[in-house]
């Protein structure tokens, strides 16, 4: 199985994609799902307790055989993805950065959406604004990974709320909204209003390194605030346990914050394997 | 400003101790990009210059710290507080009533200028406080006299003679290189017994020393026979001969007469070994020395190593080994010459100002400077949190 690192080095998204998702669907045996659906795939015989409805009658009268027609069944699950991009995206771990981890778990995700025909559109969040990139339309997993690859972090959170009208429809919705959610002062809970419904459910993917959850760094370091690039120096020792106890409360916070039936928080270190963290987000989304 | 110990300076190389840990400590770490920064401490996400500012401030004051132990340890001596003092002057008078008298006009006038007049004695009395009689004084202790001389002084006169039994030794210490004032008139009370012997001359020691006859008695109210009894021990008949040789040629010269006793009413006895029943007065001259150092009562005539006994024999030096002692033994030693000023001066050494025992007259400030100093290093240091 390759490393996250591994992964991340080969610097090719669609790539990465399958090898997640091989890794995935390890020991599945990929066939087709049948069901109904609008474009014809086979016939088969009539068994009890079929659906008269569905018996193709055109077909018995030149065969005079009980037929039902198939198809591959549709899914009808739009899946948002959301990247975060603002400047602490760019925190780089064991040479893995936060927007490669997040990029390539997008990409894997997309590939799986794409796999099932699942609506696929995809939004960035950059200089302050939510953009959306990428439409669902049958192209649009080819779309995301062109604009993935693109992708740049810089810059800070959006300071504008994010308006109330972009979560609204009425169709079937997995939002995927992957960041580090390390934004102090967020209104979360009017994001969590937004999603107040049945047929809409919010994962909010926040990816952390290792010295983020667990500060074990020693020694003089000069900490560089990645969004506002201010400086400071700082003997890791000594402020060891002020931060970890700090940022353990704020990831408690979110916790909290995050308690709604339909969003889910789901922590992950940069150095999980991509592999392990996309079963858990499927695992635990309850949209089928 | 002057230093007791200026090698001791060289501890300010110590002064880049604190330097050296504060680059240590100021060298700035790797840069790390962080994400989490809104959650580093407040208290000391205070902009690094003004830690650094602090910083240096503390590195001061530590560099402060080391600098004053330095000085404290090499002794600061700060002039202008020295120079205030009155100018010290020192009499030390040797004590012998000849002396005294001779100088008695001039340490009376110093006494009354306030300038310390002192006997040349153990504690170093006052002149005036102490009468010549009552002074503890052997002139072997002289430098431990000497020693007592406190408060650096800043010129000492001497007062004394130029006997050289005066002093005996090489050389004396003293603080100040010392202005010897010389009695002139000292007459040496010449103590050494003449020796009467059979013919009815004398024997006295002439002012070189020598001991010369006379036909009429000398100076000294002491008077010696000039005959002796000696015995011998185990000594083989060889030996006996030598010795006897010697004898008579000693009584050839200076005409003493040596009759040959028992062991027992001998003044000298001559024997090969050392026996141990001498009685009080009498002298072992032993023919070969055991290794044994010449006591009081026992000499040695030859030695193994260097001079043995043949040696001693076939060179002559056997008669004058024994009249030596037999005159050391009747307390007719040198006469008690007289040295030039010259040599007196030369026995008298500076103590080299490094050895001594000053102190600094700056210590306590400087104590209590860098009292207030740590006080402040550790304010200081406990509020920036080192």
């Amino acid at each position: 199985m390759p490393s996250n690192l591994e992964i991340i080095k080969l610097n090719d998204l669609r790539l990465a994609a399958r090898l997640i998702s091989q890794q995935l669907r390890q020991g599945i045996h990929s066939g087709i799902r049948v069901g109904v659906g609008s474009e014809f795939e086979q016939y088969r015989h009539y068994q009890p307790g079929d659906d008269l409805k569905r018996i193709d009658w055109k077909y018995f009268s030149r065969s005079g055989k009980y037929m039902i027609k198939e198809s591959t069944t549709e899914s009808n699950l739009q899946i948002r993805l959301m990247l975060d991009l603002s400047g602490s995206m760019n925190y780089v771990e064991n040479g893995v950065s936060r927007l490669d981890y997040a990029k390539n778990l997008i990409a894997s995700l997309a590939y799986l959406g794409f796999l099932q025909g699942d609506g696929l559109s995809y939004f960035t969040l950059s200089e302050g604004k939510v953009q959306q990139k990428v439409a669902p339309t049958p192209k649009s997993f080819q779309r995301i990974l062109l604009f993935l690859e693109q992708a740049k972090a810089a810059g800070t959170w959006p300071l504008e709320p994010i308006s109330e009208s972009f979560f609204q429809g009425k169709e079937r919705e997995l939002v995927i909204w992957v960041s580090d959610f390390l934004q102090k002062e967020s209104e979360w809970e009017n994001l969590i209003k937004a999603f107040n419904h049945p047929r809409k459910e919010l994962m909010l993917i926040q990816i952390l390194g290792e010295q983020e959850l667990d500060f074990k760094l020693e020694g003089n370091f000069v900490f560089r605030d990645l969004e506002s690039g201010q400086e400071v120096v700082q003997d890791a020792r000594t402020m060891q346990t002020d931060f970890r106890k700090r940022f353990q409360a704020y990831l408690d916070h979110l916790d909290q914050t995050f308690q709604a039936p339909n969003v889910q928080l789901i922590r992950v270190s940069m150095k999980e394997p991509l592999a392990a963290v996309i079963r858990q987000i499927l695992n635990r989304k309850k949209l089928a | 400003m002057e230093w007791i110990q200026p090698t001791l300076l060289w501890g300010l190389l110590g002064l880049a101790i604190p330097v050296l840990i504060h680059l240590w400590n100021g060298k700035k770490g790797k840069v790390i990009a962080w994400a989490a920064f809104p959650w580093m401490d407040p208290k000391e996400s205070q902009s690094s210059r003004s830690v650094k500012l602090e910083n240096w401030l503390l590195l001061l004051v530590r560099m402060l710290l080391l600098a004053i132990l330095v000085f404290l340890l090499a002794g600061l001596i700060w002039k202008g507080l020295v120079s205030s003092r009155e100018y010290k002057v020192v009499h030390l008078i040797w004590p012998e009533e000849q002396v005294e008298s001779e100088f008695r006009f001039e340490l009376e006038q110093a006494a009354q200028k306030g300038q310390q007049v002192r006997w040349l004695a153990a504690g170093l009395p006052d002149y005036q406080a102490n009468p010549i009689s009552s002074l503890d004084f052997s002139s072997e202790n002289l430098q431990e006299y000497l020693e007592e001389l406190a408060g650096d002084p800043d010129s000492i006169y001497l007062y004394t003679g130029l006997q050289e039994s005066f002093f005996p030794k090489d050389s004396y210490w003293f603080p100040q290189q010392p202005v010897v004032r010389v009695a002139e008139n000292y007459i040496s009370k010449s103590s050494s017994p003449s020796i009467t012997l059979e013919s009815g001359e004398f024997l006295d020691l002439d002012p070189k020393g020598i001991l010369v006859k006379t036909a009429s008695k000398g100076s000294s109210a002491q008077t010696i026979s000039g005959q002796f009894s000696f015995a011998f021990g185990d000594l083989s008949e060889e030996r006996k001969t030598s010795i006897r040789a010697a004898l008579d040629a000693i009584e050839e010269v200076y005409g003493f007469s040596f009759t040959e006793n028992d062991l027992e009413g001998a003044a000298f006895v001559f024997s090969d070994s050392l026996t141990s029943n001498l009685n009080e007065d009498q002298i072992l001259f032993l023919t070969e020395n055991q290794l044994i150092e010449n006591k009081d009562q026992v000499f040695a005539l030859s030695n193994s190593t260097y001079q043995n006994w043949d040696e001693t024999v076939e060179n002559g030096l056997l008669p004058e080994l024994i009249l030596g002692q037999i005159l050391t033994q009747l307390g007719i030693g040198k006469a008690d010459l007289k040295i030039s000023k010259t040599q007196l001066e030369q026995k008298f050494l500076t103590i080299p100002s490094s050895k001594l025992t000053r102190t600094a007259n700056l210590n306590e400030g400087l104590l209590v400077l860098m009292l207030v100093l740590f006080a402040v290093e550790r304010f200081l240091a406990y509020r920036s949190n080192l």
